[in-house]
């Protein structure tokens, strides 16, 4: 008998993950037409049904142990207006009122009524507000106590801790960043030393870790990124090694693994697609050559499809979701030069097989979405899933302007989710309503 | 007994207890060093991946003490599974971060060697060839003269069964950091050209590569657009 060879656990959890996913394509492939149109819809319908149910039964739970409830929140509130959606006025006030109780006399946001105000918690409150959305919300935060909460996280080193006398990462370091901006708070003594803390944390493979020595990591390369942009600091990442770690995250399964050898997870199609689309779109921005030199580039950032422009073309289906608004903010923070509006370029990374991924391995047909096979749904899931699923849609435009096309979609063009202002992750008209209210509050 | 009240802390704080158990471990000093590092080596034995440990672990030692055994931990994880990246990252940890040994530029001829061996025998493991780069950062001379790294790629490129994509990413980004090609780099690559037209070695390159690793194909494309006039 033929000997086996001896497999590494590495080994063996990839290959049992690969028998699993395969297993769904196989059968997708297997099937007849119908069948195929129906595991590639996002089933609205059902995400719907599952994430107001969780809404509900958000607000009928009063388990003062669960620290978790403002990130409920902002998951379930987040996926409905991913989907285009939006929540009756009463469970909206019932947000809003349950957020507000959160809200600590000091500032920030703890993970329930009374709870130790958190960085974590406070990100999540601030986002599931500026997704409802509207003056109540917006002006239920206190911005001058959130700054006195911002400036007693941050660290002498330059980073963040996650609360009083709490762990200090990167993670810290972008929930303070994120909302201090969207909420116009930003100042220099939250970024002072801010950007060399984390340069420190992007590692020899070019990801970024939670901590100066951690391994490079999908969720903590997102933050590291993130923050970097905000604080207009991002060159100094070397940022061609961070956009080859990232695309390589990009397995077999053509989901994204959130490090080296690790296994395919839902959740980082957000997390590793994100960085890969901000990181194209700002080396086009830049027109930056590869490895920084100041050699002649071989040829200008290049269009892999035709220009499209979207007044004269007539191969979109009509969608509700179009949007042209005039002097919509193009990525607070990110640098954009105008010949480039209107543009698309390929994304780097398999855009089509990762909404595979989402759609036929991660998606539950009767709600909600999953890590992988054999994981059950959750609200954290769903929301990344989709999130992601909605970068990866948009991937193809250089900006929040040009609207994607038919076969940028997997499955119908009414699969299409809104776009997501990237470095915040909430849907861009409720960011740029926010923006708008917080900048004229100054 | 201090692990179990501070977890009860924690919990009624809602706090993440790995980072109280620093906190309780700093108050203690050097002394609690091996119970620390013991704490990690018993939770990464269920998950030799497990994140916080590794970080708790790192913090330890930085904080404590305790490097003289870490790099043969490293060497045992490997051992047991050489696609562990978090075994790679802690090598690079201590080969860095020790100060027991010389630092990066003083390991790197024994780690080369080191990795170069867990190379060869798998040619499809992203950990080891991006710890290979690892060990030449910041120092871009050495990594384009350094004759074992234009080997190890030439070597595994010459092989019909193994996996291509990471020999020739390494080759190219060789190329593009100012590497000469000889004869010996451009047969090798067009022995795995199909018929695609020869216009400079990184732009073949990056046009295999399309081929080789379809995953990536708009990634390569991405870099053929990006390669400078001097990779030529």
């Amino acid at each position: 008998m033929e000997e086996l060879p001896i497999l590494t656990v590495s080994q063996r959890e990839q290959f049992l993950v690969e028998n699993d996913v395969f297993g769904y394509y196989g059968y997708f492939e297997a099937s007849d037409v119908s069948t195929q149109k129906s595991m590639m819809e996002i089933q609205r319908d059902k995400q719907l049904d599952y994430l107001m149910k969780g809404l509900r039964q958000l607000g009928r739970e009063f388990s003062s142990l669960d620290a978790n409830r403002p990130w409920l929140c902002y998951w379930i509130l987040h996926s409905i207006a991913l989907l285009g959606e939006s929540v009756d006025d009463e469970l909206e006030n019932n947000a809003i009122e349950f957020l507000g109780r959160c809200q600590g006399s000091d500032g920030g946001y703890g993970g329930g009524p009374g709870q130790l105000p958190h960085l974590a918690t406070t990100y999540a409150a601030v986002n599931a507000l500026v997704t409802i959305g509207g003056d109540k919300a917006l002006s239920s935060i206190n911005r001058e106590k959130m700054s006195c909460f911002l400036r007693r996280m941050k660290d002498r080193s330059g980073g963040f801790r996650m609360h009083d006398m709490g762990e200090m990462d990167v993670r810290a370091c972008y929930t303070a960043i994120s909302v201090a901006s969207i909420l116009n708070i930003m100042d220099d003594e939250l970024t002072r030393g801010l950007g060399d803390y984390i340069l420190s944390c992007q590692t020899y493979e070019g990801g970024i870790g939670g901590e100066p020595g951690s391994e490079a990591h999908g969720g903590n390369t997102y933050c590291g990124l993130a923050t970097m942009i905000l604080i207009n600091e991002v060159d100094s990442l070397n940022l061609d090694s961070l956009m080859n770690w990232a695309v390589h995250r990009q397995g077999v399964e053509m989901g994204f693994q959130g490090r080296t050898n690790k296994l395919v997870d839902g959740c980082y199609t957000f997390w590793q697609a994100a960085p890969c689309v901000l990181l194209q779109r700002f080396y086009s921005a830049h027109d930056l050559v590869h490895h920084g030199s100041s050699h002649i580039s071989q040829g200008t950032d290049e269009d892999h499809e035709d220009h499209h422009d979207p007044e004269d073309s007539d191969d979109d289906d009509d969608s509700d979701e179009e949007d042209s608004d005039e002097g919509s903010v193009n990525g607070h923070g990110v640098h954009h030069t105008s010949i480039y509006i209107n543009r698309r370029v390929q994304p780097v990374f398999d855009s089509l097989g990762l909404q595979r991924y989402v759609l036929l391995c991660s998606k539950m047909p009767d709600g909600g979405f999953r890590d992988k096979p054999r994981k059950p749904p959750d609200f954290y899931h769903t929301c990344y899933c989709l999130s992601g699923l909605s970068v990866a849609q948009h991937a193809w435009s250089k900006d929040e302007d040009t609207p994607p096309l038919t076969r940028d979609v997997l499955g119908s063009y009414s699969n299409l989710l809104e776009p997501v202002h990237l470095l915040h992750n909430v849907v861009m008209d409720r960011y740029n309503e926010a923006i708008e209210y917080f900048f004229k509050a100054a | 007994m201090e692990r179990v009240i501070v977890a009860h802390i924690c919990c009624l704080r809602k706090v993440d207890p790995w980072h109280h158990w620093r906190w309780v471990a700093e108050k203690l000093g050097p002394e609690v060093a091996g119970r620390e590092l013991d704490c990690t080596w018993r939770v990464l034995s269920l998950d030799a991946k497990h994140y916080l440990a590794w970080s708790h672990r790192q913090w330890a030692l930085r904080a404590l003490g305790g490097w003289e055994d870490e790099l043969d931990y490293c060497h045992e994880l490997l051992e047991a599974d050489v696609f562990n990246n978090s075994a790679w990252n802690q090598r690079y940890y201590v080969i860095t971060q020790s100060p027991l040994l010389g630092g990066l530029e003083a390991m790197r001829e024994s780690e080369v060697s080191y990795t170069i061996k867990a190379i060869l025998a798998n040619p499809a493991n992203e950990s080891s060839w991006r710890y290979l780069k690892g060990l030449y950062k910041d120092d871009k001379e050495s990594w384009i003269s350094d004759p074992s790294v234009s080997s190890v790629c030439l070597n595994v490129l010459s092989r019909t069964d193994c996996f291509h994509g990471f020999a020739l990413s390494t080759l190219l980004d060789l190329l593009c950091d100012g590497l000469r090609p000889t004869n010996k780099h451009r047969d090798s690559v067009r022995a795995l050209a199909n018929e695609e037209p020869y216009t400079n070695l990184a732009n073949l390159v990056c046009t295999i590569l399309g081929r080789v690793d379809p995953i990536r194909a708009n990634y390569w494309a991405w870099r053929k657009s990006k390669i400078t006039v001097a990779a030529m």
